[in-house]
């Protein structure tokens, strides 16, 4: 268990391991400080004068509040209800340094100035109007002196000031001081972890890895056991700091009725007693249909249930329009040119079924070309088209992605009337390796003899000469053109020129940027995924195939725009296949941008590269996924996504977004045998299992290669009772953790049968663990295991 | 004498030795001016045949000096009052000093009086005629001769102005020289006699500039020295005697190109120098060895060099650029290193300076276009004039400027202009009929026998009388008022009060017109320079192998000049120290003795003892002299001053002189004979000439050309190919160059210094196959007893009188008819055949000739005619040659003889005739077309931008596709009348039935397409990111094509001609025109329709700049370029009635180029601010669909695009012919909200409503 952890977590560790850690402390606590310097000058044999220098200098740390993005997690989450008895609830942090920023007087490093108090309205004062029970106010409101009221002794940091606004609550004196830890048992209270971020939906955050965790040392108040009534919880991460005095057994209070805490974060939750609307019971509730019976894998594909039956008895209109329905297809109004309503089949790019793959969309140039017209039952596909304007709309959307677009088409436009220029210019020697431009010839011919032939006397001209005449104009420029647009070389030089810093490059990799979040269906709207809601309906779990080739006719519309002539046409179509890949590439590596895990180069130089964007989305390599929408999405926002290929391994997550509070998408590289939905990991749950009782878990490395892992269960028996170290005389059921950690530590001890050392706070937060819950769904490959 | 302080200027002394050797050996070309032929109404020049070879008193054997006047002398100034060049008046003085002799030196002497006149005094005293000079002087010369006490000038008849100057008095002791004219005005310019030869050619300035020195005297072999000292008679008359108003001593020096030690060129320092004011020239010319008894030329010798290898090459292009190029291919090729075209393209590129055109796309076609239409001169085409509007306000750039509009004046204006500058043309052609009359008429009556064509000298006389009705001078007399008239109607120069030049006169004329006017609010009213007319230069021809004359490459470093003050310490060469020895020199033997005494020196300026000391101690030819005075070995002192090494020698050396003589030959003249082959425009029906598309090609049938006729000429040659290389290379390297070329480059310009080429055009070549004479001519004057009128009427500058012409436009008759020996001359309308070189012949300033080009087999030039290999640049190439017989013809395409223009304008759309010049002018565009090529429609729109609907391929009844009309989804308009209304020309163009068929529509779309692959898409203009979205609106634009030429047609000048000219034929002729340039990638045609007559174009036949599919028949291609047979052009005439009108369909980004060969390539570009105001306008809309959509509150969901500019909105179809119906967008989200109402697929289109505030 090392204390501050020098390397970035978020990769080193293995998707779904976690780390533990004391603390992280900050090389220097926030705070004002002072250096001086005295250089006293010696001239022989005493001291001289003395000479000295004082430099003021500011650490700064947040003091007051805290970024509203700084709380990863909460838990339990929030407004949730559920059964939290014996859950102690925590708050994640982002900045895996932020408890230790700040020093405690009279207390040693490593004692965290922040704390969870869990709270019941009754405890609070005033400030009626949150739920929360938080007063908005300034620091000078806050600080401001009040007879009865108890105000931290604060020293405000240079660039704070009474305008400055907070958060702050006021707790009845008595229950703070039932409810507030004292000031040794704060460290372990707190620590540090380290997870890999892979498998959980971008938060927005920059992560890397490490949190800190600030953990109650009070179980949430509930009704009796046996009671349907949810008791509110109010959870407040409170500033210490100032308030050291009364960290203490015997605290004096002078005289206030109330103590006042700067509030940095807070939330409700309500619980129950009983097992109701918690995680396990969620998702168990995606693997049923509506009416209560056990989903197949059948039902939770996305695509509308058809009221028709695709077998042999069905009449074969009504079979046709199952066979449509079954494979993702709705039958949509459609409002011709010409003015006449009718019907047309429409696919979003999620799919019930293995798309079959086709070139055309790749190729096509207008959304007429992509209309798919079925002659045997006078209906028509619309779905390639719809994709096609689709693209091309969001295009025309997007000023800025259309000026990138225009100017690469300029830039190749002007690359390859360069190169034409070059290979057939009468100003220049027909060799490749030659000077490229008639200046530059012209120089080259400076260089060689020009000067002393001219300068050469003539002799005798004996038989007449002709000039030689410089190579008449082709007939047909355009021809020519073409024919050089089309020969192989260009092609090549074209598509080298995209990765090349000189070439099209800088032009490129925004357009490949943008078409890669295109790929990933980023800007597509929600309507063109899901077109109706009884597809996703509430609480459920739909899984599809992303179809290769309505993504081609997206990215062929988007490609489209500023196309004035056939050559831009044509053009288009032979960086298309460049521009594709390298969009595929941005798209594979998308995820990992944002998280900022790869160099912002969207396009690697060297495209030989056999690297993670290759084929992706292609029928080689499928891309699928998963819409999720419920209650899951909003309650565990950081709900770990793990779908594993059929060889166990994980799928790389290509995306992970809400597209709405309780809408997640997920796309995989990859068919998933099997998708995992889990609590986080670094959100997991402190508390106690039934009786109070904790099972204990393995401190030591392991001996060997069979022995127990660190931090496994000892045993199913091995346990120890949590629930019998609670500080006595108080109303809610608070964690003497001066009790507890000398019994830990013997109970460890025994069981391992060796000391175990001092028990830190990682090891009390190992030990205190409850394990995330988990529920496993078997995927679009499963049954190809 | 003064003692004022002098300048002495070095001269340059070249000295010819000729002994019978050599007179054997070389033939010399001597002719000079005979202005006695002026009495005979001939031109004072020999006609080029009739010059004369050998004269004696040219070839004579002795010494032939000729000292080169500093170039400062020869420099005019133009005055600005005036516009005239006056010439600095040179020394008039020579003393020409001769030492001989060895142990014992000997001086001989001569002054030349430059400008004393060839009197029957010089008669009486011996003096021989032939070495004296024509000239003309005044008659305030005459004058001051007839009082001058001077015998040799008062004997000068007072009324003759044609005169010989220039004698040599022998200065001896018994009959000493004296200044005998000091009170005869100096008169001798380097340009007096419009001559450009009189200072260089000896034979044009014997006695002025050069001497001959027989050598009479000289009976053995000896060594010469020679020395020229020249000074101004009256010393007032210096050109250091007074400084220019407003000039400082220092700028006048720098204005001589003269470098006084004493100046530092800083400003302060300069005005303390006290001036020199007067200035003494010398020259020597050392170390000549003479034998009088040789029987061998002097050697070597660079004439006999060339002769014995025949190393020289020449050849001929349409420019100095074009024919260096050749030349230079020739002489690379000779070194082995055979050129490549590319390298050859390269060189001609970067002499005609567009390397960077080169370097853009459609490189080659442009530069192509440069030098085609570089081998056009042009002259002034007229003015057009416009209003511009009040400068914008800069402070807030985004404001719209105020719509502006021109007063209506304007077109006035511009109307009288334009009557004004056509009726100018008019009545410089007759001005000059009018002077070839009066010329004729004189000539008629010299010449004996009257010629037999020649017209009844009545008849003549009543055509010269301006007073009788319908004659020719009364003609002239009558255009002349109407000039005047309409010359009051334009601006003029302001003659209120003086300006600075004639340039700030007519500005301040134009601004009093416009404030007369009433043009006020910081509009101006400014002159636009119409395009000019132009016509074909002379052909070039460059010679490799011969150096240019030494004066013609001198640099512009100024000459050192060494100032004579009074302060006691001379720059002059005072002694020569050898072993220790310090050697002094006095003529007449003070000092050392040894330099012989000149006679007379105490009549000259005292400077003189001082310079002819110091020549010398400079001539080696001295030195046994010296050793005998001083008994110094001979050997020690002649190495000592052949070394002349300044360290030797007290004083300055002089800059020039001290380098040993060596006989020299450096042509300066070369005379030509080129016989040509008029190649008609048909020969029966079948025409000769074939445009290809860039120019023509002979074509036709071998023999029907008519026997050649041969043009001679005499052209000066210049070092121009040297100095244009050296030029183009300091810019190419200080722009381009590697470090490793910057440091290369003085040593290049040292070796291009040193390069043997030569380059003139064939002067007069052109005026001469239209008979018309370049030389001098006899010229009417005011005081003609005959005649009074004549020079005003002509419009000569100095007879300009209260009715005449004002003076800016005089002066314009430049030529007369060419009338060899008084027979008359073939003339050619136009220039088109073919030519071969059948005499070319060189000469240098004392006139040795190298023969280069003969007809002589046997007399030995260098070349017979006719296996000359002649160097033809590829311009010039000539497929088919009429003249087998001859290795190397070249072949001239047709082009007029006169200036000419190919008139290319844009016509305003809504009237169809005022021609669109610039943006104050009404606007060309009658109609926008947006192709579509990926859905194969047009969407139309008006001038304005508003929409009118779309045409494109609907399928019919019978599933037969058809193009049709379909009314814009906003139901604003519904017919295709309403179309007409708003756009008759887009109306046209989709009401022809031919474009209908599916297979026409389609090649119209075609054509449109590929003619976009090579149109530059853009200007890199951003705010047209909508257009482009939306693709590249394309402009129906009428336009008109005239061949115009500058006055009448040339007509024939021969005598039969001369009342009754015969109509001139060539108008008939039909020249093709090219519209569009794809290659040259610059163009924005896309093609035009013709028209029957103004009001009615062709609408059922598009015109196209690329290649239709077949199978089709409503595209045609223009051209196609380079087709031998004869393509699809529009073709005109000189003569037509009316211009061609054309319905141009372009890019109106780019311009459009009208290609006809016979004129540089013209242009017309839609003035930007028409196209700019429609396209802010243009109501965009694009097809959509389908779309996945839902409606909420009356708003469609959708993406919605980001311009800013304007609003956008759906339009849902509607049944039928109803309007569609607009839906406003609400942006659709990628975020996971399932809408009120259910998702639709739509077909429809978006629509963009720019600047709504202004729709209103």
């Amino acid at each position: 268990m090392s204390p501050s952890p020098q390397h970035s977590a978020r990769d080193t560790i293995p998707v779904g391991d976690i780390e533990l850690h004391d603390d992280y402390l900050p090389a220097l606590p926030a705070g004002d400080y002072r250096v001086e310097v005295t250089h006293t000058l010696w001239t022989e044999p005493e001291a001289g004068e003395a000479f000295t220098a004082v430099q003021r200098f500011t650490v700064r740390g947040p003091q007051i509040a805290i970024d509203t993005g700084a709380v990863v997690a909460k838990q339990p989450p929030d407004a949730s209800s559920g059964r939290y008895a014996e859950v102690l609830p925590h708050v994640v942090l982002g900045d895996p340094m932020l408890p230790w920023e700040r020093a405690m007087r009279g207390a040693p490093a490593g004692t965290p100035w922040l704390a969870l108090l869990v709270l019941t309205d009754d405890q609070l004062v005033d400030g009626t109007t949150a739920p929360t029970r938080t007063i908005s106010g300034t620091v000078g409101d806050f600080l401001a002196d009040d007879p009865d009221v108890l105000k931290p002794e604060l020293a405000l940091e240079a660039d704070l000031g009474d305008a400055d606004p907070c958060a702050y609550i006021q707790v009845v004196a008595e229950e703070f001081h039932a409810v507030a830890p004292r000031l040794a048992e704060l460290r372990f209270l707190a620590h540090c972890r380290g997870a890999n971020t892979g498998d959980r939906a971008i938060m927005g955050i920059k992560e890397d890895g490490l949190f800190a965790v600030v953990v109650a040392g009070r179980f949430p108040a509930t009704a009796p056991p046996g009671s349907t009534t949810a008791t509110k919880n109010i959870v407040h991460l409170v500033s210490l700091e100032g308030h050291e005095k009364i960290l203490v057994d015997d605290p004096d209070f002078q005289g206030c009725d109330s103590v006042a805490l700067l509030s940095l974060a807070s939330w409700s939750f309500w619980a129950y007693p009983d097992r109701q609307a918690d995680f396990a019971d969620l998702a168990e509730g995606l693997t049923r249909t509506p009416d209560g019976n056990q989903a197949g894998r059948e039902e939770m594909w996305l695509r509308p249930a058809s009221p028709y039956q695709d077998t042999d008895g069905t009449p074969a209109p009504q079979r046709q329009v199952a066979r449509r329905l079954n494979d993702g297809y709705l039958p949509l109004p459609y409002l011709t040119r010409s003015g006449e309503a009718t019907y047309g089949w429409y696919r979003g790019p999620l799919t019930p079924v293995m798309p079959v793959a086709t070139a055309r969309a790749a190729q096509a140039t207008t959304a007429d070309a992509l209309i798919g017209y079925d002659p045997a039952w006078g209906s028509f596909d619309m779905s390639l088209a719809t994709a096609f304007e689709t693209g091309r709309a969001l295009a025309v959307a997007d000023a800025a992605f259309a000026q990138h677009l225009l100017a690469f088409k300029h830039a190749a436009r002007h690359l390859i009337d360069t190169l034409y220029h070059q290979a057939t210019s009468n100003h220049l020697p027909p060799d490749d390796d030659g000077p490229k431009t008639a200046r530059a010839a012209f120089g080259s011919l400076l260089d060689s003899d020009l000067l002393t032939a001219l300068g050469t006397p003539p002799g005798r001209p004996a038989a007449p000469w002709t000039p030689p005449a410089p190579a008449a104009p082709p007939a047909d420029p355009a021809q020519a053109l073409e024919d050089f647009l089309r020969s192989d070389a260009t092609r090549a030089t074209l598509t080298g020129a995209l990765a090349d810093g000189d070439g099209l490059k800088d032009h490129f990799a925004p357009i490949a940027q943008w078409l890669g979040r295109l790929m990933l269906l980023h800007p597509v709207p929600f309507t063109h995924l899901v077109p109706e809601e009884r597809m996703l309906p509430q609480e459920s779990l739909r899984f599809f195939h992303v179809d290769p080739t309505w993504l081609d006719a997206l990215v062929s519309g988007a490609l489209s725009i500023g196309a004035q002539s056939s050559r831009d046409t044509l053009q288009d179509q032979i960086v298309a296949d460049t521009v594709r890949t390298a969009a595929a590439r941005t798209a594979a590596a998308h995820r990992d941008t944002l998280r900022g895990t790869t160099p912002d180069d969207p396009v690697p130089d060297d495209t030989t590269a056999g690297d993670a964007g290759n084929g992706l989305g292609s029928a080689a390599r499928p891309v699928s996924g998963l819409l999720l929408r419920s209650a899951l999405v909003s309650g565990w926002p950081n709900l770990a996504v793990r779908a594993g290929g059929p060889d166990g391994a994980l799928l790389p997550v290509l995306r992970m977004d809400h597209l709405a509070p309780t809408v997640l998408l997920c796309l995989f590289d990859g068919l998933p045998a099997t998708v995992e939905l889990s609590e986080p990991q670094e959100g997991f749950r402190f508390g106690v299992e039934d009786h109070g009782l904790i099972p204990l878990r393995n401190m030591l490395p392991p001996n060997s290669p069979t022995g127990p892992q660190l931090g496994e269960q000892l045993g199913t028996d091995v346990t120890f009772p949590v629930l019998d170290h609670l500080r006595t005389g108080t109303g809610g059921r608070v964690l003497d953790i001066g009790s507890l950690i000398p019994a830990l530590t013997a109970a460890l001890e025994t069981a391992h049968s060796t000391t175990v050392g001092p028990v830190g706070p990682a090891d009390l937060a190992m030990q205190m663990v409850k394990v995330p819950e988990a529920i496993r769904f078997t995927g679009p490959n499963g049954d190809r295991r | 004498m003064t003692t004022s302080p002098a300048l002495v200027v070095p001269v340059g002394l070249d000295a010819l030795v000729v002994n019978t050797a050599l007179r054997g050996r070389d033939g010399f070309r001597t002719w000079q001016h005979n202005y006695q032929a002026l009495n005979d109404y001939m031109s004072p020049e020999p006609d080029e045949g009739d010059r004369q070879s050998n004269e004696a008193v040219h070839n004579h054997t002795g010494v032939h000096l000729h000292w080169t006047l500093p170039r400062g002398l020869r420099h005019g100034v133009q005055d600005p009052q005036t516009g005239e060049v006056r010439y600095p008046l040179v020394p008039n003085r020579w003393l020409v000093v001769r030492f001989s002799g060895t142990s014992t030196r000997r001086a001989k002497a001569w002054v030349i009086e430059s400008d004393c006149p060839y009197s029957g005094t010089a008669y009486q005293n011996g003096h021989p005629y032939d070495r004296s000079s024509s000239y003309l002087v005044s008659d305030a010369t005459l004058r001051a001769w007839q009082s001058s006490p001077d015998p040799y000038r008062n004997t000068m008849t007072p009324d003759a102005p044609q005169v010989l100057i220039g004698l040599a008095f022998p200065l001896t002791d018994t009959a000493p020289w004296t200044e005998r004219a000091t009170d005869v005005p100096l008169f001798v310019t380097a340009m007096a006699t419009g001559d450009p030869y009189f200072t260089t050619y000896t034979p044009h300035n014997s006695n002025v500039f050069s001497f001959l020195d027989d050598l009479s005297d000289v009976t053995a072999a000896d060594t010469l020295g020679y020395q020229v000292i020249g000074w101004y008679s009256d010393p007032g008359a210096d050109i250091l005697a007074s400084l220019p108003p407003g000039a400082s001593y220092a700028d006048h020096l720098a204005h001589l190109g003269w470098q006084d030690p004493r100046l530092t060129g800083d400003p302060d320092q300069d005005t303390a120098v006290t001036p020199a004011t007067r200035s003494l020239y010398s020259g020597m010319a050392l170390t000549i060895p003479w034998d009088p008894n040789a029987t061998s030329a002097p050697a070597p010798d660079p004439l006999d060099t060339i002769r014995d290898s025949g190393g020289l090459n020449v050849a001929v292009g349409n420019t100095t650029e074009d024919a260096f190029t050749a030349l230079a291919g020739r002489t690379l090729h000779a070194t082995g290193a055979s050129p490549s075209g590319s390298d050859l393209q390269l060189l001609r590129t970067f002499l005609h300076n567009v390397l960077d055109i080169a370097d853009e796309k459609g490189g080659d076609a442009r530069v192509r276009r440069h030098v085609h239409d570089a081998s056009f001169g042009a002259s002034a085409g007229g003015h057009h004039w416009t209003v511009t509007p009040p400068p914008a306000d800069t402070a807030d750039p985004t404001a719209t400027p105020a719509p502006f509009t021109p007063p209506t004046w304007l077109a006035t204006l511009n109307d009288d202009q334009h009557r004004l500058d056509k009726q100018l043309g008019e009545l410089y052609t007759h001005q000059w009929r009018l002077n070839a009359l009066w010329l004729k008429y004189g000539l008629a009556d010299a010449l004996s026998p009257r010629p037999g064509a020649a017209p009844d000298p009545d008849r003549m006389r009543q055509e010269l009388d301006p007073n009788q009705e319908g004659s020719l001078a009364h003609t002239v007399h009558a255009m002349t008022a109407q000039v005047r008239d309409l010359a009051a109607k334009v601006p003029q120069p302001d003659d209120t009060r003086p300006h600075a030049g004639d340039h700030d006169a007519l500005l301040a004329g134009i601004s009093a017109f416009a404030e007369a006017r009433g043009l006020t609010g910081g509009a101006t009213l400014k002159a636009v320079p119409r395009h000019p007319y132009w016509q074909s230069n002379n052909p070039v021809v460059s010679v490799s192998g011969l150096l240019p004359p030494a004066d013609t490459t001198v640099s512009d470093e100024p000459v050192p000049v060494r100032p004579l003050t009074d302060d006691g310490t001379s720059p002059l060469v005072g002694a020569v120290t050898v072993a220790g020895t310090t050697i002094s020199a006095t003529p007449g033997g003070a000092g050392h003795g040894a330099m012989p005494a000149v006679p007379g020196l105490s009549a000259l300026p005292q400077e003189i003892s001082a310079l002819l000391a110091e020549c010398f101690l400079l001539d080696a030819g001295s030195a046994p002299a010296l050793a005998a005075a001083t008994g110094l070995p001979v050997n020690d002192i002649s190495a000592v001053i052949a070394a002349h090494r300044p360290a030797d020698y007290t004083g300055t050396l002089p800059a020039l002189g001290l380098d040993p003589w060596a006989q020299s030959w450096e042509p300066l003249i070369m005379e030509w004979k080129v016989a040509y082959r008029h190649i008609p425009y048909a020969a029966g029906t079948q025409r000769c000439w074939t445009f290809d598309g860039t120019d023509y090609r002979y074509t036709g049938a071998v023999g029907a050309a008519p026997d050649p006729v041969t043009v001679t000429g005499i052209s000066g040659l210049g070092p121009h190919p040297r100095s244009l290389f050296a030029a183009r290379l300091k810019e190419y390297i200080a722009h381009h160059g590697t470090d490793d070329q910057r440091g290369q480059l003085d040593a290049w310009l040292t070796s291009i210094g040193g390069w043997a080429f030569l380059a003139q055009e064939l002067t007069g070549f052109n005026e001469r196959l239209a008979a018309r004479d370049l030389r001098a001519f006899r010229r009417p004057s005011t005081d003609d007893t005959d005649h009074p009128h004549i020079a005003g009427l002509a419009g000569y500058l100095d007879a300009a009188t209260d009715d005449g012409l004002p003076a800016r436009y005089r002066g314009r008759v430049t030529s007369s008819p060419y009338l060899p020996g008084g027979a008359g001359a073939p003339f050619h309308e136009t220039r088109q055949g073919q030519i071969h070189v059948e005499e070319l012949f060189l000469y240098d300033k004392f006139g040795r000739v190298l023969d280069v080009v003969s007809p002589d087999t046997e007399g030995g030039g260098l070349h017979d005619y006719r296996n000359f290999p002649l160097v033809v640049d590829t311009l010039l190439t000539a497929e088919t040659s009429l003249t087998p017989t001859i290795a190397a013809v070249a072949q001239l395409p047709p082009r007029p003889l006169q200036p000419a223009r190919l008139d290319f304008d844009l016509l305003d759309a809504q009237t169809g005739t005022r021609i669109v010049r610039t943006a104050a002018d009404p606007n060309p565009i009658g109609g926008w077309i947006l192709p579509n090529h990926l859905d194969h429609s047009l969407l139309l729109y008006d001038p304005a931008g508003r929409l009118l609907g779309t045409y494109r391929l609907l399928t019919g009844a019978q599933g037969q596709r058809s193009g049709r009309w379909e009314p814009p989804p906003d139901g604003t308009v519904t017919t295709l009348d309403q179309v007409a209304a708003l756009a008759p020309l887009v109306a046209g163009l989709i009401g022809s039935s031919n474009l209908a068929t599916e297979a026409n529509f389609t090649a119209f779309l075609d054509v449109i397409d590929a003619t976009l692959w090579t149109t530059e898409p853009l200007g890199q203009r951003a705010d047209q990111n909508l257009t482009l979205l939306i693709g590249r609106p394309l402009a129906l634009v009428p336009a008109q094509l005239r061949l115009t030429l500058e006055g009448p047609p040339l007509g024939d000048t021969g005598w039969a001609a001369t009342l009754d000219p015969s109509p001139p034929a060539f108008t008939a002729d039909r020249f093709a025109v090219r519209l569009g340039d794809q290659a040259a990638r610059d163009d924005g045609l896309i093609g035009y329709f013709t028209a029957d007559d103004p009001a009615a174009y062709r609408y059922d036949r598009f015109h196209s700049v690329t290649a239709p599919d077949d199978g089709q028949d409503y595209a045609t291609q223009i051209g196609p370029l380079g087709t031998q047979q004869g393509g699809n052009y529009p073709e005109l005439t000189f003569g037509d009635p009316a211009p061609t009108r054309l319905l141009l369909l372009l890019d109106p980004r780019a311009a459009v180029h009208a290609t006809s060969g016979i004129a540089p390539t013209a242009a017309v570009t839609v003035p930007p601010r028409h196209v700019d105001d429609a396209l802010r306008h243009v109501q965009a809309l694009f097809r959509f669909g389908p779309v996945l959509t839902t409606e909420h509150a009356q708003t469609l969901v959708f993406p919605r695009p980001a311009e800013k500019r304007g609003t956008w909105s759906w339009l849902r179809p509607a049944p039928g012919q109803a309007p569609w119906t607009p839906y406003e967008l609400t942006p659709a989200l990628p975020d996971a909200q399932f809408p009120d109402s259910p998702a639709t697929l739509e077909d429809g289109m978006l629509r963009l409503l720019t600047e709504p505030e202004q729709e209103h």
